[in-house]
């Protein structure tokens, strides 16, 4: 007989937000789990209920997509309650050893990869201005350090230039903190926020514009739980480039193609942001836009959220091949997407499934518009 | 005349050829500044194996023969050496800078308190014969040239590979000893051992090197080695997480190697690395980062993914495609 | 449950960072970023394992500049117990000998020690002689390049695990004794930041000097050393072509190919 641990239950439940509470055992979330095979994300929850902390691999396969959510018909936010269980069990040192090789590259180098810290910018040949600019770019670790994020990087701050806005870059920031999160160290986590923030803030910025999704999503709504400020607007830079569409500043040019758009988990389902990207690839003269079977809040995942792109995680390249598997059903061969991660775990699959797509970056996209 | 020693390293009556590279330098030492060159020959039922030994250089071979030397024991080794060093006063004592001649040499040094030159590129006296040799630093970036002195015995390990091994005509007296002490261990007693067939890849002539950019997908990579007849290497992170053992290891931790090729896949070039492809031939490296450091340590450096090229080279290699 | 686990602890400059200036033939490592020498961490990451099942109080000890502080207390906030750095301009220039005799003269005055971890070699100086040279100033039995410590028994003996040519051998060592721990063997806890916290503001680094230790200065630093650097050189990589070759998978498989077949 399992008797319920009421104390355990709180803990939980307090650590996940109270979101356990919410659920009644429907089973909707393991049936449509991209990796439900691997993560018995309702049994999970159950056992959360009860009282007991789940430890299974499956807590560590999860990326965090939310898609579940999505699904669920009692709006539980489950990839809260995997973080909330992930804290449980980094507090009770019961999470993989690997990840603790993650954290120490994140505290000496800045970044999850362990490049060296002062090699994060040497790539960068375009002049930006750190006076008084008008958008600060806070770049993610993986645009940063690979070279096709800089690519995109270059590519936005050609295209934020040539509509008039003064670019000034986040140099001494690291890393957003992000996996940080997802591996569950809260305090780590905001002993490197709050010196982000601090860092950030000096640089006196009327605009902070982010590249990833991932960045976006802990600035804006993660840094200030922990007391990180960032006093100015924070925006994704497809935000930031349909405002400029709006005010006549972006003038884009005509582009054959046919494509469709691959909506980030943090973008979409996360924070809501569906039209902008839409938005900006419709303005795009010439090009048919065509929408894949999940979309918008029912977006699929690339695989790379909750740690996925830094780990050893198998499973997740199932759910980008599912994703490259819907690109090929609406007969296109070119995404776009607005996310590093994506991005790359897209790429990097395609090769091995000998699939021909294209991946863009919104930013891709308009750059070829402009020229 | 004073003495030259060699330290030669065995296991079960195998001797390690580094420690005989060590003994043929010393003999060439030995001629050009006077010393008379000792081989130190310690193991079980060694004293028919002095032979094989002697004539790499030695003018005498003392061996110490006795079960419980059969494997190196750094509580017997250090006693039995430090009864011979008090009997003979010998002028040197050289080591192979292998784990167990490292492991020796660091605790006989302190005992005599002696100088003691680690793993050593180059050596030799000076005027007052106090031992000189080149140590290489940092990563191997770097090298001090170091000098004992005035201690007696002086001390030094050599890094394996760097001299060659040469055979002498001259003839050579074994001498076996009996140091009358007890040789039972009573501090450190061996329970087990297990050992895989150890690959030499030092002397190979052709390598394939894995590193980490590989994945640790040792199939793919021995299957090209396989086609190529070429040893396989690793970078140490891949030993590391234990797809590969230490022995195939390449850099300033592992093998040097000297081979006419070198193809490297997936490896970023740091200086422990790069230390052990210094030696080689034709370096050719495939690498996704045009930057990477490694490029500097390369012939040709071949930008891409390995997913993508190496299979493709795997077929050419076969014929089961035209060049 | 165990006495004192004595970790010796080194910080050493990243060697990617360090480089050399072929005229006044000094190294330079003002730029160079320091760190806990890597090895170090995997010592001190066995000695919190064995403290977790035994018992027992985790002692790092360092000789070093005040600079080395930082590094000591990230050592505390992995979960050491207590840190010493020894520290005093007499000790400059010391080679192994007057290392090994400080470190072991540090590490008599603390006492009560069970078992001394330190790593496999440096990634600096790298001469792997420090273990077994503090072995013999203690009088204790060393191991070197062991992977694991897989048992202590009641009795007072250890099974450890040591890397030999081509595999490993376990031994049974008694107690007290020194060991070297092989770099990478494990992977090195990431510190609590709550404890670092307290760490960085609180912890009282102890600090001392060869008085301390009751040591002179002839016996150590340059003049205690047995070896001396006469000249530093720059070891040059021989001069590579450094072509780069670029191209489609295909294209580049052919190059590779031409390149290699001379050698089939
Ligand atoms: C004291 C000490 C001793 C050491 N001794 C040694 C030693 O003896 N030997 C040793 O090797 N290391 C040693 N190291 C470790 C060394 O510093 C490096 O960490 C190590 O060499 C890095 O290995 P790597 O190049 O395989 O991995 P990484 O540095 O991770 O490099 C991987 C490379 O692969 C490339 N890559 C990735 N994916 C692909 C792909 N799909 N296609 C093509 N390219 C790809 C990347 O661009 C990168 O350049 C030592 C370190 C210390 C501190
Ligand atoms: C290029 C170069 C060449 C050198 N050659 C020689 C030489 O041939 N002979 C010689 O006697 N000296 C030599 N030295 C000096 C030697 O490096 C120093 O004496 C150094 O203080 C200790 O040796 P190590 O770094 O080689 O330690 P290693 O023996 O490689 O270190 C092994 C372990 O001992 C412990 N340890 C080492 N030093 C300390 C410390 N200061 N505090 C706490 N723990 C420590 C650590 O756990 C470390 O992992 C050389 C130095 C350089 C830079
Ligand atoms: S779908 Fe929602 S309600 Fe149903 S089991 Fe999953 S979390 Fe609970
Ligand atoms: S967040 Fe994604 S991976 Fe995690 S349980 Fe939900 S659907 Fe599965």
């Amino acid at each position: 007989m399992i008797r319920v641990d009421f104390e355990n239950r709180i803990r939980i439940a307090e650590a996940s937000g109270g979101e356990p509470y919410k659920c009644f055992q429907c089973g909707t979330c393991t049936v449509n789990c991209l990796l439900g095979d691997v993560i018995p994300v309702r049994r999970n929850i159950r056992y959360v209920q009860l009282g007991v902390l789940p430890s299974n691999d499956g807590i560590w396969k999860c990326i965090t997509c939310n898609f579940c959510r999505s699904q669920c018909p009692s709006d539980v936010d489950i990839a809260a309650i995997v973080r909330g269980i992930r804290y449980l069990n980094y507090e009770e040192k019961r999470s993989p050893e690997e990840l603790n090789e993650i954290l120490w590259r994140v505290y000496e180098e800045g970044n999850p990869l362990g490049s060296p810290r002062g090699e994060r910018f040497s790539w960068l040949q375009t002049l930006t201005s750190n006076s008084n600019p008008d958008v600060v770019i806070y770049t993610c670790c993986l645009a940063a350090y690979d070279k096709r994020g800089q690519q995109v990087l270059t590519k936005l701050i050609n295209v934020l230039q040539s509509a008039g806005v003064e670019v000034g870059v986040f140099r001494d920031g690291s890393c957003c903190g992000d996996i940080v999160y997802h591996i569950g160290d809260d305090y780590f986590y905001e002993e490197l926020v709050n010196e982000n923030a601090e860092k950030l803030e000096s640089m006196k910025p009327s605009v902070v514009l982010t590249v990833s999704p991932h960045v976006y999503h802990n600035l804006k709504n993660l840094y200030p739980r922990y007391n990180a400020k960032i006093s100015v607007p924070v925006m994704h830079h497809t935000q930031y480039l349909y405002e400029l569409l709006n005010d006549g500043k972006l003038k884009l040019g005509r582009l054959e193609n046919k494509v469709t758009y691959h909506d980030p988990c943090y973008l979409a389902r996360y924070n809501g942001l569906t039209e902008e990207p839409r938005g900006l690839i419709e303005a795009v003269d010439g090009v048919e836009f065509v929408e894949m079977l999940h979309n918008k809040y029912e977006t699929l995942c690339c695989g790379g959220g909750g740690g996925g792109i830094w780990t050893e995680n198998m499973e997740a390249r199932r759910a980008t091949r599912d994703r490259l598997n819907e690109v090929t059903e609406v007969g296109t061969n070119t995404l776009v997407t607005a996310c590093p991660y994506c991005i790359r775990m897209f790429e990097d699959e395609a090769k091995v499934t000998g699939q021909d797509i294209v991946v863009y970056d919104i930013v891709d996209l308009l750059s070829m518009a402009i020229e | 005349m004073e003495e030259l020693w060699v330290f030669i390293e065995q296991d079960e009556g195998e001797v390690e050829e580094s420690s005989l590279e060590v003994l043929s330098k010393a003999r060439e030492l030995g001629d050009k500044y006077g010393f008379e060159v000792v081989a130190i020959f310690l193991g079980d039922g060694v004293k028919n194996k002095a032979e094989e030994v002697g004539k790499h250089g030695a003018s005498k071979v003392l061996v110490v023969d006795n079960p419980n030397l059969r494997h190196y024991n750094s509580e017997l080794y250090s006693k039995v050496m430090e009864k011979l060093i008090m009997k003979y006063n010998p002028n040197t004592v050289l080591f192979s800078a292998t784990r167990n001649g490292r492991d020796l040499a660091g605790r006989i040094a302190v005992k005599f308190k002696s100088g003691l030159l680690a793993h050593v590129i180059s050596l030799d006296f000076d005027e007052s014969k106090d031992l000189v040799g080149k140590v290489p630093g940092f990563g191997g970036n770097i090298a001090a040239v170091v000098k004992c002195i005035e201690s007696r015995p002086q001390l030094a390990t050599v890094t394996p590979g760097v001299f060659e091994i040469k055979e002498y005509k001259s003839t050579f007296e074994v001498i076996e000893e009996d140091l009358g002490v007890e040789l039972e261990p009573k501090n450190i007693k061996i329970l087990s051992k297990e050992k895989g067939e150890y690959i030499d890849i030092s002397k190979s002539e052709k390598v394939v090197v894995a590193g980490m950019g590989t994945g640790g997908r040792m199939d793919l990579v021995e299957e090209l080695a396989k086609l190529l007849g070429a040893d396989v290497g690793v970078t140490r992170p891949l030993a590391d997480i234990g797809v590969a053992p230490r022995d195939i290891q390449i850099g300033s931790t592992g093998v040097t190697l000297k081979s006419k090729l070198a193809l490297i896949l997936g490896a970023s070039g740091a200086p422990h690395f790069t230390s052990g492809i210094k030696d080689c031939g034709l370096v050719i490296t495939v690498n996704k980062d045009p930057e990477a450091p490694i490029k500097e340590y390369s012939d040709y450096l071949v930008v891409g993914d390995i997913f993508e090229i190496i299979p493709r080279l795997v077929k050419l290699l076969r014929g089961e495609e035209n060049a | 449950m165990l006495r004192n686990i004595i970790v010796a602890l080194k910080v050493v400059p990243k060697p990617e960072e360090v480089t050399f200036n072929p005229e006044t033939k000094t190294v330079d490592r003002s730029k160079a970023r320091n760190e806990i020498n890597p090895a170090d961490k995997n010592a001190l990451e066995l000695a919190l394992r064995l403290k977790e099942k035994y018992g027992g109080k985790v002692i790092v000890v360092s000789m070093g500049p005040p600079i080395w502080d930082k590094y000591l207390r990230l050592a505390v906030a992995m979960g050491a117990d207590d840190a010493i750095l020894i520290s005093d301009r007499a000790l400059a220039g010391s080679d192994t000998f007057p290392t090994t005799r400080t470190l072991a003269t540090a590490i008599k005055k603390i006492g009560n020690y069970d078992i001394i971890l330190c790593g496999e070699e440096s990634s600096d100086g790298g001469t792997g002689q420090v273990p077994p040279g503090i072995g013999e100033w203690l009088d204790i039995p060393h191991i070197t390049f062991i992977s694991d410590i897989i048992e202590i028994s009641e009795d007072g003996w250890a099974e450890v695990k040591r890397t030999i040519k081509g595999g490993h051998e376990i031994l049974k060592v008694k107690l007290p004794f020194i060991a070297a721990v092989e770099l990478g063997c494990n992977t090195p806890r990431f510190p609590d930041f709550r404890r670092k916290r307290w760490a960085d503001r609180e912890f009282q680094l102890t600090i001392w000097n060869i008085g301390d230790l009751g040591l002179n200065p002839e016996e150590v630093g340059l003049k205690g050393s047995k070896t001396i650097v006469v000249d530093l050189e720059e070891v040059r990589p021989p001069e590579r072509k450094r072509e780069v070759l670029t191209g489609a998978p295909d294209e580049l498989a052919k190059k590779l190919y031409e390149l290699l077949k001379g050698y089939l």
